[in-house]
């Protein structure tokens, strides 16, 4: 469940609650994984994508991920 | 009246940097303590606003804040897209 660990910034006080594991979230709930800065587009190449940021370049291709 | 490539060129890069700026204020509406995305969105905004004041002066405003009395009220003696405007 590495990929829903959700990460708060930093230690910069931020008022989102951190949930280190699973076993911390609550079931039925829905959660998304904290985004955190890094890579970006170049202002071309991010209007073309339509993001700034590669972690969500997610091109639609009409069919289920990892088909 | 037809577009020069010039103009054509600087058109695009403000699309280009108003829709980075645009999509880092998003993210800092979420991160708006992230001073390393604070930093990028200045550098973005920088440029977006050096565009557009270069782009007021060379073919008039594009926003209001572009607007300066020496352009006059160029919003109605530019050609329309109809006309070959942009």
């Amino acid at each position: 469940m590495n990929a829903c660990k959700m990460q708060n910034q930093r230690g910069q006080g931020m008022c989102f609650p951190k949930f280190e594991t699973a076993k911390d979230m609550t079931v039925a709930m829905a959660y998304v994984p904290w985004q955190t800065f890094g890579e970006v587009y170049e202002p071309d190449k991010a209007l073309r994508i339509g993001t700034v940021f590669p972690e969500l370049n997610k091109p639609f291709k009409g069919r289920g991920c990892g088909r | 009246m037809a577009c020069n490539m010039e103009q054509t060129k600087l058109l695009n890069w403000i699309s280009m940097v108003s829709f980075a700026a645009t999509d880092m204020a998003e993210y800092l509406d979420t991160h708006p303590m992230d001073n390393e995305a604070i930093d990028y969105f200045n550098h973005l905004n920088k440029l977006k606003n050096q565009a557009e004041r270069d782009y007021a002066a060379n073919y008039g405003p594009l926003t209001l804040s572009t607007f300066t009395p020496e352009n006059r009220w160029c919003w109605s003696l530019t050609p329309w897209p109809w006309e070959g405007g942009m």
